[in-house]
């Protein structure tokens, strides 16, 4: 265990009570920070008279289950697996990319992982409204106008979240554990792949739900570079939804598309968090 | 910024024994290099196309006049020096330095915080947790639409909220003074997760034995999440700040976009939404482009302070 | 050394990719403003892009017309609904020479899409009544709003609904509190006002009387028209100034910010946050036709229009449109030019179009004869449109940047007002200051 919890034993009943307070706090704040989206879905089944009535519900007075299958509406399979192609395209690319070469720069020693290093960050400060149209020349440039590729691989390219994550999870490991690799003559590759990825599980996870999650939200993008309705994305798709000037939809069933769109990634969470926490490290270098 | 980030944790693996000689070490110097080399380039190869070239292209732009349908026109530093003379860049600037100073610092402690607290392995941890990274499902646009019928004076669940607690809410995004406390409490809300999720993976990191040593030298909890914890996370938390830096810079733009339009008064728009107005709506993308890399400017010499600061502090 | 070699060398590689960026960019530009050409009509193939809310239905109006014409197909694709999102999209399409064949425009637009030679002039077509399309069946302030400033002889779009504002107000609403004196064509502004704070305090503040005239400050539908009632001008491009710190324009401020508290919940600065008629919330609001189908379908209430209250005897009639234009670049104008012949035909796309319920022909014809006039009630007073339609009057456009310097300054002057207590004179002084200035730079 690896948690500060684990109390070295100042008798038990005092450990119960701490155990049993513990958790009373972890659910409470838990309670608070999920409350905003609990409006949400709440505010998703109101009426559009109720979700705006003086003095305002919490709880939808009459449920409204037709906000979705009014949002539902907007929604084809076609729809569906465009927004899986695009986000798991995203993550396929970057992890394969990225996982190497946080790697080399966390653990194999040349002359400009330093300089490296600041090349990937300093573009992270420049916002990516101003760096929008370049990016769109450069893929245009490319041929990659209107297909898959274009909509995947500038997305896939902004690696610095990614290899800085994975670089500084790398650099925290024991030098031993990868000397001992290298020593039983390992080349880097193996070093990798069998000593440092199987540690790595806790950073994967915790990249998976974070970069799914980001590609899966993202709008101007897509919206941007394949403007066509075959390559609609859900956010693209649900896009008519939030309140235009020419249209005059009910709030509810905007937030009747955001749940639903925010399925999925719920998914993704569910599966990937009980990776977050492992017991794992530690091992090996005792 | 790099060596920031790197915090010397850069470790030579020379392996003992080899030191003496000097043609395995030339092998292993190539060796590395070629490796280096292999593990990088396709990463630096996207990198460079899809990040550098277009902020290069971003870069070379605040040296024209450009409305976006025309032809840029070559201005030399015009943009530059205009900057100093727009009275609207200083007040945004000052509301940029507000959001950092009121959101970063809480975002990461509380991070930090809560991932200590669901750190554990208790009976119904794993639904408890999703609880906990609910809010990161939400897209920024979702959440601003979100915290903005919350928000409402009138028809807002915030103020009946507090109006059981006795206080009676303002009208948060009308009011010149609340606004962007308002946005700010929204923005940790939704970094939380983030952060969480971070120092989650962190925190795995940390070796038991090291807790268990302390609790033998009688050091008790909090003791031992302030001397042993926080320390153990030290590059996390550099990361996590280093994100929610931007995230507090850049990222808040769409957010107050959406909520009140950098409004009221121009008490929330910050240097990157009164950027991106200038790009899209005055149609001035040179001139935007040059507020950016005043921006990115700043945050250098922010950085580069701080850096300062901290070597002054240890050798003192 | 080495080091401080290699960063020369990089730096030099860096400024070396720079500039191919750009040169890259600017050829892209370059590129784009050539070509375009008729094309033939049978057999083309054609692209339309509307916002994203739009889509819908042109699916529908695409789909007779190729059902009409089975050899010509047309795509429809859509542009993001939100103003900024929209100028991006269309930039980029142009860069990647991706521009639509017919593309939506909007009044707020058109100068810059003209300016920047994305839409394609159709003067001459419309002159010529090509395919019985012609311009002088058009209401003429509507159609003027896509001649640009710098080419006033030229035409850009072509307006698709005469959206103008109309007094919508709910009957429920005034039973519920007990209001018998329903809004009449003769009313003036300070009979509006009087009812309005009159179902405001009877019901307790649980309904709104009147949707806030100036919104969050950004009505300029509404606040144009009031300020030329009072005599004034918000803009004059005979001397190219502002006027909006002018007496007679600060009278009508003072009338149009009188509603705040009173007749209309107090100044709210989050649009997000204002009583909306289709939800019941307001007994009253200007509102336009195109907003009507909605209104139908969510609003249970009973409810009618009535004309927009006078002033001095003047009407107050503001409005706006959205039109569709064909890109230049396009290879297929004269397939385009068909597809719209198609649509602004009475019995064509038109006819579709009033069916939806959202589209008052902005045509003489098309306003009084039209479908639209037809439909089931609610609204019953369907003439109160007509009226309005005719009755309208639309802004001239400010050039250049000044346009957005005129929103911004009197948003920020009626916040100034509401949120500081800062003098109407003073504050709209500012403004035209401030208008005046981008006016100067703009020339």
């Amino acid at each position: 265990m690896t948690t500060i919890t684990a109390p070295a034993a100042p008798g038990r009943r005092g450990a119960n009570w701490s155990a049993a307070g513990r958790y009373a706090v972890i659910v409470l704040c838990g309670l608070i920070m999920a409350l905003p989206l609990f409006y949400l879905l709440s505010a998703s089944l109101m009426s559009q008279h109720d979700i705006r009535a003086y003095p305002p519900h919490l709880l939808p007075p009459k449920v409204v289950w037709h906000n979705y299958t009014e949002a539902y509406h907007f929604l084809t399979a076609r729809v569906i697996v465009n927004s899986f192609v695009f986000s798991f395209g995203i993550l396929l690319v970057q992890l394969v990319i990225t996982i190497p070469a946080g790697f080399a720069l966390a653990k194999i020693p040349f002359r400009w992982s330093g300089a490296m290093l600041a090349v990937i960050v300093v573009p992270m400060f420049v916002p990516s409204n101003m760096t929008l149209i370049p990016l769109y020349v450069v893929t245009h440039q490319l041929g990659l106008v209107d297909s898959y590729a274009g909509m995947i691989l500038p997305i896939a390219g902004q690696t610095a979240f990614a290899t800085l994550l994975f670089r500084q999870f790398f650099s925290s490991l024991p030098a031993g554990l990868i000397d001992a690799a290298q020593l039983d003559g390992a080349g880097w590759t193996r070093t990798l792949v069998s000593v440092a990825l199987p540690l790595a599980k806790p950073a994967l996870a915790a990249y998976c739900s974070i970069s799914f999650l980001t590609a899966w939200n993202t709008y101007i993008w897509p919206q941007v570079i394949a403007p066509d309705h075959e390559h609609a994305v859900m956010t693209v798709a649900l896009a008519p939804l939030a309140s235009g000037q020419y249209t005059l939809m009910s709030p509810s069933v905007g937030m009747a598309a955001a749940v639903i769109s925010m399925l999925p990634v719920l998914v993704v969470f569910i599966v990937f968090q009980r990776w977050y926490i492992n017991g794992v490290v530690g091992t090996g270098l005792e | 910024m790099a060596s920031v980030l790197d915090n010397g944790t850069l470790r030579r693996t020379a392996p003992p024994g080899s030191g003496s000689d000097t043609r395995t070490r030339d092998r292993r110097k190539r060796r590395d290099a070629l490796a280096a080399t292999v593990f990088l380039t396709p990463s630096m190869v996207a990198f460079t196309l899809f990040v550098i070239i277009p902020a290069l292209g971003a870069f070379g732009l605040s040296f024209f006049s450009w409305d976006l349908f025309g032809s840029p026109q070559w201005v030399g530093v015009d943009n530059f020096t205009r900057l100093f003379k727009d009275a609207q860049m200083w007040t945004s600037l000052r509301v940029t330095v507000e959001f950092v100073v009121l959101g970063v610092i809480p975002t990461v402690v509380l991070g930090f915080v809560l991932a200590v607290l669901i750190n554990n392995k208790m009976r119904g941890m794993g639904a408890l947790r999703i609880l906990y990274f609910a809010p990161m499902v939400a897209s920024s646009a979702v959440a601003a639409v979100l915290w903005s019928y919350m928000y409402d004076d009138r028809a807002g669940v915030a103020n009946r909220v507090l109006g059981w607690v006795g206080v009676s809410g303002p009208a948060w995004l009308s009011s010149t003074t609340w606004a962007l406390p308002a946005l700010t409490v929204m923005m940790i809300w939704l970094a939380l997760p983030l952060v969480m999720i971070l120092y989650l993976a962190g925190l795995q990191r940390i070796p038991a034995d090291i807790y268990a040593a302390a609790s033998l030298d009688g050091a008790g909890r909090w003791r031992q999440l302030w001397s042993i914890t926080w320390p153990n996370v030290g590059p996390t938390t550099i990361l996590v700040t280093t994100l929610q830096v931007i995230n507090f810079v850049s990222g808040s733009f769409e957010i107050s976009l959406i909520m009140t339009n950098g409004g009221p008064l121009g008490h929330t728009q910050s240097l990157a939404l009164y950027s991106y107005q200038v790009a899209f709506h005055q149609t001035e993308m040179g001139y935007a482009s040059a507020l950016s890399l005043f921006q990115l400017a700043l945050i250098g010499l922010a950085v580069g302070l701080f850096k300062l600061l901290s070597r002054i502090r240890r050798s003192a | 050394m080495t080091r401080t070699a290699g960063r020369r060398r990089s730096r030099s590689w860096a400024a070396v990719a720079g500039t191919a960026a750009l040169l890259a960019l600017v050829s892209a530009c370059g590129n784009s403003s050539s070509g375009g050409g008729a094309g033939s009509v049978e057999g083309s193939k054609i692209t339309l892009s509307v916002q994203a809310g739009l889509v819908p239905q042109f699916k529908k109006y695409v789909a007779a017309y190729e059902a009409a014409y089975p050899n010509r197909k047309i795509t429809v694709e859509s542009l993001p609904d939100d103003a900024t999102q929209y100028v991006q999209q269309l930039v980029t399409e142009r860069l990647g020479n991706k521009l639509p064949d017919v593309l939506m425009n909007v009044d707020y637009a058109a100068n810059q899409l003209a300016d920047g030679n994305i839409t394609l002039d159709v003067a001459d077509r419309l002159k010529e009544g090509k395919l019985g399309l012609k311009g002088s069946s058009f209401l003429p302030q509507f159609l003027g709003q896509y001649r640009p400033v710098s080419h006033p002889e030229e035409i850009t779009g072509l307006p698709v609904s005469a959206d103008s504002t109309t007094l919508f107000y709910n009957k429920t609403i005034f039973q519920k509190a007990g209001v018998t004196e329903l809004p009449k064509a003769t009313w003036t502004w300070d009979d509006l006002y009087r009812v309005g704070a009159e179902i405001q305090q009877k019901t307790g503040g649980r309904y709104a009387g009147l949707f806030p005239p100036l919104g969050i400050g950004d009505q300029a539908a509404v606040y144009n028209p009031v300020i030329r009632a009072y005599g004034g001008f918000v803009y004059d491009p005979k001397t190219k100034k502002s006027g909006i710190g002018e007496p007679a324009a600060v009278k009508a401020w003072t009338q149009l910010l009188k509603a705040y508290g009173t007749a209309a919940p107090k100044y709210s600065a989050n649009s997000a946050g204002l009583p909306k008629f289709e939800q019941g919330q307001t007994a009253m609001a200007f509102s336009v036709r195109a907003t009507v189908p909605t209104q139908k379908e969510t609003l249970k209430d009973d409810w009618d229009v009535q004309t927009m209250p006078k002033i001095d005897g003047n009407p107050t009639v503001g409005g706006g449109s959205y039109g569709l234009s064909i890109s230049r670049a396009s290879n297929h104008q004269d397939a385009a030019w068909a597809f719209l012949a198609w649509f602004y035909s009475q019995d064509g796309g038109m006819k579709l179009a009033q069916a939806t319920g959202q589209v008052v022909p902005p045509t003489l014809e098309g306003v009084d004869n039209g479908a639209w006039r037809q439909l089931p009630a609610p609204p019953q007073n369907e003439a109160a449109f007509a009226q309005d339609a005719k009755d309208a009057y639309l802004p001239p456009a400010l050039p250049g940047a000044a346009q957005k310097a005129l929103t911004d300054s009197v948003i920020k002057a009626v916040q100034q007002v509401e949120l500081q207590h800062k003098s109407v004179a003073s504050a709209f002084g500012d403004a035209e200051k401030a208008v005046n200035q981008a006016l100067q730079s703009a020339k």
